[in-house]
């Protein structure tokens, strides 16, 4: 039985990618070529990241990823591509993304209330200070 | 549900008489029956100076009775009615506040919530030296808050099941488009988590200076500095600990 | 009347408000004190003024230096009634109309309510209708306004006739379309009432009809519909110009896509060259090359066909050019109406995620996998430009439906009498997508409880797990004379092999015992007495290529299950079940659906117990009693269904809707056959004295029957009544006529 496979992100292809070069090609030409960045950097806004991958998937299991093209793309000061290059997958780690999240408010639906049925009648809300401020949990 | 619309029985009456009945209804917090009255005392005497006011207490006791469409709609046509008024400000905020009050939680439908940014913004530009204005600024910081708390919803669920680039776009939209909330700590932490799960390291290590140099005090810091320096590289993992991952 | 030119406003005075203040007048004007008097300006406030609808009359005049604004205002409606309205409830009236008590009476606002309720008269088939609004006029400048409404007759549609069409007989093109001449006998259906919207659809069935079949030129040259001067019925003309008859010419495929060949996706077209020229065909094509072309994991490509009519042989020759499309990702997927439901659970249905390459084929599945969860009442998912053109942001627009059900069941058999099944159940529990369902069938002889839980992403991984309780206690004399107890769980694990093929693992252990079998009862049973356990492994192969889960009405499923028996526990065997069902939609919304299973059992090395046998009857063999058909040991009076170790059976049902949609009354017509045999027992047959043997019946006879159905999803829940005849059975077979349930739904 075939596994499903999906193209995850923005899988850049060689033939496009070799048309770009240092020190010519503008921010807008990278985008018409490329398409719209997956990312850019979080500090630097002239850092753009293109991050494909193309995975299979059988039965439940974790997706395994087949063909995986990180390509990054610097610009200079008057958008033209200043460096480009591919960072390979091995860097990566494992991570357990961490269980906390910070608070929210907002009424719940309880399982009584469902069963009741006539949900737009919402309780009255807590008052706004028991929410916790900042991240402290 | 919650109680029939009370069905007044239509014969005319003085104002006095019905607007005195409709005020004690409201003080023995028997809501429905006072809107009903108020009403009623806006339908048979539109233009006795009781009216104006009627109208406003029939949509504070919509509002005490916890049934905000009707309220809404009495609001908004007091507010067509009388712009001027001098309880005009009061009106706009109890407005607010109807759509503040059914903001459901982050993982369902925000359309309330953004109801209600509207409403506060609508208090806070109109009215700016009231205190219903003040109130409203520190809500509308609470509803900003609750819609950033909606994307980083969205992004645990696409970093939890593995598609870190859909998650990545989500967390930056928090820092970029809600840098005044509570959330952007924990979403600069969740980039570096994505960041290290792709092996992007340098620009984990730019999200993780920003969360340190904006917020050093923060829970959310340190567990990024643990993830920093001790997390394990995804290929030296035992094959047991890759097995149990590849099946749960 | 002093010119408004020249001099300035010392003062503006405002006459004639009653109940809106002067300010508010003011606020609305232009001209404030000080402004020089100037026409256009005084002429901007008066159109202001009456822009708020709040005025029946304005005047501007100037006394002096003073602009006097007088105003009349616009009555406050009192009451709002409507009378002569029978077909329509008030209510709707009420909902559709703008007007309301302590609302602003305006003759615009009432001209547009007469229009809004015509316009539901119109909606439904009365065009004949009339709306007479009436004002009483109160004290302190109130109104009561009444609606006086003539609905008069049903107009119907008397005659269909079609002008120049000579391949196809006006008899043949009223067939296809659901506009009905009025007739009688078609009081139930509304088909027969003029509709312009069904006649649009109407007019493009036949369009289609034509273009099916071959000719490709056809046009609808105009459609007239006259009404009869007694204003109740509509006379429909159609002009049509019928064209040519084509056929397929050369088809050719172009891919401008480098390492893509064209030729490699030539089985995707189902069109052949000398075939007549079919424009389904064509559409289907395309569907079938886009699919093909996606799971080949090309992002970017579209397929757009090219027809090339040439006149004089008669023939389109058709190119599938297969080029680039620009490079679109997905920036952002937006859900909303999911007032209970959480996100999460709608979004896992995306085949899709943020930053993946956008493709339409994946947004269409999507679309159609959310409607499969069966918690909303409609499902939108429109893809919109996102903040570049070469970004879309998709949303998901829902709107939930109640998902809590509870069922009640009643059902007649001719020897069990009456019994009756409730469960309760919630699909989508506190909007997690979860499952929870507690069941019970209650009749005079047998007790049955079920609670199953099932959570369909475990782990947030496509992985559906869940667990059963289930205790069945049959304790009835006539029939069966023995008391059955049966109490187990069950643990079960499902996921998809491949797009359409799903596998599920399940674990059952089970207790079962059979006691104080009746002195009378079949020896076979009284040797079966006692307590077994049973825990057994089971496996389940769905394949799934059904264009809707809920009401498929294209495609086809294959299911194969085996189920080992014998992983410790005293009972020892392999259950094999194969069953299939092919759907086609034969005629507008017309479902024949084709039903098959086989089951066999595996003997290893120990007997099988009677309750682990295969029983037929009831809704698998419809006319016949559960357990009805069979083996059936019947010595000395008594009638015990034994149940068999190989059974078939077949079921063709055709389905048809009654009447308009929303009603949601189906009428089925079915043919149910099967047969049940190889009980796996020898009777005991005494050579010398024939009435000491067994009286013994094990045939693999054919038992057959038809019947009719009506199923009406109604305001309180789903009904439906069967009513069946057998036509081929056994003298020892239990039969059963008349099959009932009805259930309510709950929010």
């Amino acid at each position: 039985c075939s596994p499903i496979v999906a193209t995850r992100g923005n899988l850049t292809d060689t033939q496009r990618l070799s048309e770009i070069q240092p020190g010519s090609t503008s921010r807008d030409q990278v985008q018409y070529l490329l398409g719209y960045p997956t990312a850019t950097g979080t500090v630097d806004p002239n850092v753009w990241y293109y991050i494909g991958r193309r995975t299979e998937q059988t039965a439940f299991f974790q997706p395994d990823v087949v063909e995986q093209r990180i390509v990054r793309i610097r610009f200079d000061g008057n958008g033209t591509v200043a460096a480009l290059d591919e960072i390979d997958g091995n860097a990566a780690r494992a991570i357990d993304p961490s269980e906390a999240t910070t608070p929210t408010v907002g009424h719940d639906m309880s399982f009584l209330e469902q069963l009741v049925g006539n949900l737009n009648r919402p309780t009255r809300k807590k008052k706004d200070d028991d929410k916790k401020k900042g991240g402290r949990r | 549900c919650a109680g029939e619309k009370e069905v007044i029985p239509y014969i005319e009456r003085p104002v006095e008489q019905i607007y005195t009945e409709a005020a004690n209804a409201l003080d023995n917090e028997n809501y429905l029956k006072a809107a009903a009255l108020f009403d009623e005392v806006e339908r048979q005497h539109p233009y006795s100076q009781w009216a104006v006011r009627a109208q406003l207490m029939a949509a504070y006791a919509h509002y005490e009775a916890l049934r905000y469409d009707d309220a809404i709609t009495t609001l908004d046509r007091f507010i067509s009615l009388h712009p001027g008024n001098r309880n005009a400000a009061y009106a706009y905020y109890l407005k607010a506040l109807c759509y503040y009050e059914q903001i459901s939680d982050v993982r369902r439908d925000q359309s309330m919530t953004e109801s209600a940014l509207t409403a506060l913004q609508d208090v806070a530009r109109r009215f700016p030296a009231t205190t219903y204005a003040r109130d409203a600024n520190l809500k509308l910081d609470l509803t900003r808050d609750h819609l950033a708390g909606k994307d980083m919803e969205v992004g645990r669920y696409y970093l939890v099941t593995g598609q870190y680039m859909a998650a990545i776009k989500r967390f930056r939209r928090v820092v970029d488009k809600y840098q005044t909330t509570s959330h952007v700590p924990e979403a600069l932490h969740r980039l570096t988590e994505a960041y290290l799960a792709l092996g992007i390291v340098d620009e984990a290590q730019a999200s993780a200076a920003l969360l340190g140099h904006n917020y050093p005090g923060s829970d959310w810091y340190q567990r990024t500095y643990t993830l920093m320096t001790d997390s394990r590289p995804a290929a030296e993992r035992g094959f047991f600990s890759r097995a149990w991952d590849w099946m749960f | 009347q002093e010119a408004f030119s020249g001099g300035t406003v010392r003062e503006i005075r405002i006459e004639g408000t009653q109940r809106i203040e002067a300010a508010t007048v003011r606020s609305y004007l232009t001209v404030q004190t000080g402004d020089p008097f100037n026409a256009e300006r005084i002429d901007e406030s008066l159109k202001s003024l009456f822009a708020t609808g709040l005025f029946a009359d304005v005047t501007l005049r100037r006394e002096g230096g003073t602009l006097v604004v007088n105003v009349v205002e616009n009555p406050i409606i009192n009451r709002v009634a409507f009378e002569g309205n029978r077909r329509v409830k008030t209510d709707d009236l009420v909902a559709e109309v703008q007007l309301r008590p302590r609302v602003v009476y305006t003759r615009t606002r009432v001209q547009n309510d007469v229009q809004r309720i015509l316009e539901i008269y119109r909606r439904s088939g009365r065009f004949a209708a009339r709306v007479e609004p009436k004002i009483v006029q109160l004290e302190q400048n109130r109104v009561d306004l009444i609606f006086e409404i003539d609905e008069g007759p049903l107009t119907g549609v008397q005659r269909i006739n079609f002008i120049n069409n000579n391949i196809f007989d006006d008899s043949d093109l009223r067939d296809i379309m659901l506009t009905k001449e009025s007739r009688w006998w078609r009081f139930l259906s509304s088909n027969d009432t003029y509709d312009p919207d069904r006649l649009n659809y109407d007019r493009e069935q036949i369009r289609r009809h034509y273009l099916r079949n071959g000719y490709a030129d056809f046009r609808v040259l105009s459609m007239v519909a006259e009404l009869t001067p007694d204003r109740e019925d509509f006379f429909i003309t159609m002009t049509v110009d019928e064209g040519k008859r084509y056929k397929f010419g050369e088809i050719k495929i172009q891919s401008d896509i480098k390492d893509l060949d064209g030729e490699l996706l030539r089985p995707f077209i189902l069109a052949q060259s000398g075939d007549w020229y079919d424009a389904d065909r064509v559409e289907s094509s395309i569907n079938l090359l886009s699919d093909a072309l996606g799971d080949l994991q090309y992002a970017f490509v579209e397929v757009d066909p090219l027809l090339q009519r040439n006149e004089e042989e008669g023939t389109i020759d058709l190119l599938f050019e297969i080029n680039q499309s620009p490079r679109v990702f997905v920036e952002r997927i937006d859900i909303n109406g999911n007032v209970r439901t959480l996100d999460r659970v709608i979004r896992r249905e995306m085949l899709l995620a943020e930053g993946d390459p956008f493709s339409i084929t994946r947004v269409r599945r999507s679309e159609q996998r959310i409607k499969d969860l069966g918690f909303f009442e409609e499902v939108k998912v429109e893809p919109k430009e996102g903040s570049t053109p070469d970004q879309s942001v998709i949303t998901v627009e829902v709107s939930e439906q109640p998902t809590g059900e509870i069922q009640l069941g009643a059902g007649y058999s001719t020897t069990d009498g009456a019994l009756v099944d409730f469960s309760i159940r919630e699909r989508n529990l506190l909007g997690r997508g979860q499952d929870l369902r507690f069941s019970t069938m209650l009749s005079t002889r047998s007790q049955e409880f079920d609670v199953s839980f099932t959570e369909p992403y475990f782990m947030e991984r496509d992985l559906a797990v869940g667990v059963d309780l289930f205790r069945v206690v049959r304790d009835d004399r006539d029939t069966i004379t023995y008391d059955l107890e049966s109490t187990g769980i069950v643990l079960r694990a499902g996921y998809p092999l491949s797009d359409r093929l799903r596998q599920r693992f399940q674990y059952t252990l089970s207790q079962n015992s059979i006691e104080n079998v009746s002195i009378y009862a079949s020896r076979f049973i009284r040797d079966q007495a006692g307590t077994t356990t049973t825990s057994s492994i089971e496996q389940l192969l769905f394949y799934d290529a059904r264009n809707s889960r809920l009401r498929p009405t294209d495609g086809y499923f294959i299911s194969l299950s085996n189920e080992f028996a014998g992983l410790g526990g005293s009972v020892r065997y392999l259950r094999n079940r194969l069953s299939a069902a092919n759907y086609w939609n034969v005629y507008s919304d017309w479902v024949l659906s084709l039903t098959g299973e086989v089951g066999y059992i595996l003997e290893l090395g120990k007997d099988i117990r009677i309750n682990d046998r295969f029983f037929l009857g009831g809704d698998t063999l419809r006319g016949f009693e559960p357990g009805g058909v069979g083996p059936r040991d019947l010595t000395n009076g008594n009638d015990d269904a034994l149940g068999g170790k190989r059974f078939a059976r077949t079921s063709l049902e055709m389905t048809v809707p009654l009447g308009s949609d929303e009603m949601g009354v189906l009428a089925h017509a079915f043919a149910d056959a099967g047969t049940l045999g190889d009980s796996g027992l020898k009777p005991y047959v005494d050579p010398t004295d024939p009435t000491k043997s067994d009286v013994f019946r094990d045939e693999d006879a054919l038992r057959a029957s038809i019947g009719v159905g009506l199923s009406w999803k109604s305001p309180f829940g789903p009904i439906r009544i069967d009513l069946a005849m057998p036509l081929a059975k056994q003298d020892y077979d239990r039969t059963e006529q008349f099959r009932f349930s009805f259930g309510t739904r709950f929010n």
